[in-house]
């Protein structure tokens, strides 16, 4: 039970840790990514495609 | 058994419990426990879409394609600070791993068990197809209930861990507007992302980001289109009705099944607690800008969650309107649900 209940509480700490570094350095890649490719004024779609 | 597919069909007709799944799930349970019919025995016709299917993974897989063309993440690409809130949602995902393991279950059937909290259907069958076939029955069936039981699970804990004054909160509109370009960008960069840090959730994050890629590209609208309704459709079909196949009943009914139902409410209800204090920080840090309602649509039960914090927030301030803040942690909650999973499956496999 000792070996299993270590695998959880590993799995728990580097799961969340993971999972929450991630999506955070996720999230700053695309907040710098607006701000390279901010969005036009004009957003409805164009009918040239 | 055939009478518990005789009830899933009737929660899907008479209340409209996820019927495109419950329905083929309750009539393939009622189809393979009928006697003599032989459906599942080694050349029967439902052993051989379960094979084809589900042993193989491909059936979650084409069904993310399909969910991806759906989903449209300019909510978080407009603001992605409410990522921290879908990955908070997460984590009753690894807290229900260690319940399981507590109560006897193996490691890789305690975090396909966990998966139930992501309130994602395809990755809880992705999962317990790959690491804990004899439990694929329960796992999905939980899933897709537990899903469709969002609105009744989050509104009592939400009230329970919030103040009146916390849920009135009224947040600033934010820019919906999004660049093309991002929008485009979204699905290659996250998939090479994730790909690079959760190898083995690459197909999970690869198929939900081809689907996305398919619909943004903007030039393939005969992929996307057949992704989003006939490719979606037909495979839920089969996924379904093989689903239901394993629900052979001195499989089924036992107590094993009782405890993945009671593990992944737990799981839900963990995301959730999780979710909600998470954004009470945010809402102290940020000086009251944050309702910490929104916390709690951080599982991926999309856009069911979001809808659940717009009534309880409209309930607490008649003029607070939070759906676009929720659906934005929603949409980001779909992503977190695959990065947790993909994260638990590499660590999983070393």
């Amino acid at each position: 039970m000792s070996e299993k209940l270590e695998f959880g509480l590993i799995l728990a700490v580097i799961g969340c840790a993971s999972t929450m570094g991630s999506l955070i350095l996720l999230g700053f890649i695309f907040s710098l990514l607006n701000k390279i490719f901010p969005a036009s004024k004009n957003t409805a779609p164009s009918n040239k495609r | 058994m055939i009478l518990i597919g005789g009830l899933l069909v009737f929660l899907a007709i008479k209340y409209g419990f996820e019927p495109l799944l419950l329905i083929p799930i309750g009539f393939g349970a009622i189809l393979v426990n009928l006697p003599m019919t032989g459906l599942m025995e080694p050349d029967g016709l439902l052993r051989l879409i379960y094979d084809a299917g589900i042993m193989t993974e491909v059936f979650p897989c084409l069904i993310f394609i399909g969910i991806g063309a759906m989903a449209d993440f300019t909510p978080i690409l407009a603001n992605p600070r409410i990522l921290l809130l879908s990955a908070a949602g997460q984590f009753g995902i690894f807290l229900t791993v260690i319940l399981a393991l507590l109560l006897g279950f193996e490691k890789l059937e305690s975090c396909a068990i966990g998966i139930i909290g992501a309130c994602d259907g395809p990755t809880s069958i992705y999962f317990s197809s790959k690491y804990a076939p004899n439990l694929l029955g329960a796992i999905s069936v939980a899933a897709y209930s537990y899903m469709s039981l969002v609105p009744i699970i989050q509104p009592p804990i939400m009230r329970l861990l919030t103040t009146k004054k916390e849920r009135a909160i009224k947040m600033e509109n934010t820019r919906t507007a999004v660049s093309p370009v991002v929008r485009i960008l979204f699905p290659i960069i996250s998939t090479i992302f994730i790909c690079l840090i959760a190898p083995k959730g690459a197909p999970l994050v690869g198929m939900l980001m081809l689907g996305n890629f398919l619909k943004e590209s903007g030039v393939v609208n005969r992929l996307s289109q057949t992704a989003q309704n006939e490719m979606t459709n037909i495979v839920t079909l089969l996924l379904g009705v093989s689903i239901g196949a394993t629900m052979i009943a001195d499989k089924f009914i036992n107590q094993t099944t009782l405890l993945i139902f009671i593990l992944g409410l737990v799981a839900i209800i963990l995301d959730t607690v999780c979710g909600l204090l998470i954004a009470k920080a945010m809402c102290f840090f940020s000086g009251g800008k944050i309702n910490p309602l929104i916390g709690a649509a951080g599982i991926s039960a999309f856009p069911m969650s979001a809808r659940v914090v717009q009534i309880v927030g409209q309930k607490a301030n008649p003029q607070s309107f939070l759906l676009m803040h929720a659906i934005g942690v929603n949409a980001g909650g779909q992503i977190g649900s695959i990065m947790a999973a993909a994260v638990m499956l590499s660590i999983i496999s070393g």
